[in-house]
């Protein structure tokens, strides 16, 4: 019985230590996540900014993208947090999107709605969507080869700019890129080819 | 596609491309940066609990069940300790004899008035049968 009690007793005084290991252990990885992240934002801040035009809703993409990974992939091994960052990203930059979208088609019936009473005219619905307008941060970088850059990226399509800034921005090679766009590496190369030809062919007169 | 496989005018505009995205990246204005900062911790703070615990979350309850059954090892310990003081065979004939000796059942029996009789029969066996037994177990 005494050795019994010994025995527990032991167990039990190293219960604390077993749980201070398990949390040390898990530390290393939760600082390699947030070099991840710090490593990761500025560019994935400048995506989001050049795909949604709008300073706050990147923000907030950046941030919901950061959050949803820490929650559901931090488990994962690092080296598959970068392509799984990017595509959380592109969901959330395509659900705000979405969502300004909806919001600007209600606010358009209803202030269609309001002006049929007050006999005004009709609303443009592109007034109704977030400000397009360039935000402080693309005021400060008063670049006009920048913006120049940023207005013909905003208006290729979603896959070709995705692909275009996942490589040329972030830096990812195909096959990450593929992983992130949740295609083949063949639609990676062609969306990032066709991006290339339109972005030469509006931007010509700045690289010459 | 990379940039060795285009041609090389496609290849410069892909390089000046990059180096401009890269450089506007770099040079986030401050409050953005303090935003995405901010919005770094916020996240982390909000890693999964279970992720420090892989699948053994269980493991978070071990602390609260091994304190449970240290102070039922505890109890357990204690009882054949304090159990044989509490009932000693002989401990109720010990205390008649100690009784008889005194002469305190006649002094009860007085107490106990004319109308209450008191069984001496009962008593006296009790004391000698204690005896008796006690005397079986040590050989006397």
């Amino acid at each position: 019985m005494n050795s019994f009690a010994t025995l527990l007793a032991d167990t039990v005084s190293l219960l604390p230590a077993r749980n201070l290991e398990l949390q040390e252990s898990t530390q290393p990885q939760s600082r390699a996540l947030e070099s991840f992240l710090a490593g990761v934002e500025a560019k994935a801040f400048r995506i989001a900014q050049i795909a949604l035009r709008h300073e706050h809703d990147a923000l907030d993409a950046v941030q919901d993208a950061m959050l949803r990974l820490v929650r559901s992939y931090s488990n994962r091994p690092a080296e598959q947090w970068r392509p799984l960052f990017y595509r959380i990203l592109e969901n959330c930059v395509r659900d705000m999107q979405r969502r300004r979208s909806v919001r600007g088609r209600v606010l358009t019936w209803y202030r269609r709605a309001l002006g049929d009473e007050a006999g005004e005219g009709e609303v443009d619905p592109l007034e109704q969507v977030s400000d397009p307008a360039p935000g402080p941060s693309s005021l400060a970088q008063a670049d006009e080869t920048m913006q120049a850059l940023e207005a013909a990226l905003a208006e290729l399509p979603a896959r070709q700019r995705q692909a275009f800034l996942l490589r040329n921005l972030e830096g990812l090679d195909v096959a990450q890129t593929a992983s992130a766009m949740g295609c083949s590496e063949g639609s990676v190369k062609t969306h990032y080819f066709r991006a290339l030809q339109a972005l030469r062919a509006r931007l010509g007169e700045y690289w010459t | 596609m990379s940039t060795e496989e285009l041609d090389p005018a496609a290849a410069e505009f892909a390089r000046r491309t990059a180096a401009l995205l890269e450089r506007s990246a770099q040079e986030l204005p401050a409050h953005i940066r303090s935003r995405l900062t901010r919005a770094r911790y916020a996240a982390l703070e909000h890693r999964a609990a279970p992720s420090a615990y892989g699948s053994y979350a269980w493991r978070r309850w071990l602390p609260a069940g091994a304190a449970a059954a240290a102070v039922l090892a505890v109890l357990m310990l204690q009882a054949p300790q304090t159990g044989p003081e509490v009932a000693q065979p002989n401990s109720a004939g010990e205390d008649f004899e100690m009784l008889a000796d005194s002469g305190a059942l006649a002094l009860a029996q007085d107490q106990l008035g004319q109308g209450e009789a008191v069984d001496y029969e009962f008593y006296d066996w009790a004391v000698n049968g204690a005896q008796d037994e006690r005397g079986a177990e040590t050989g006397s």
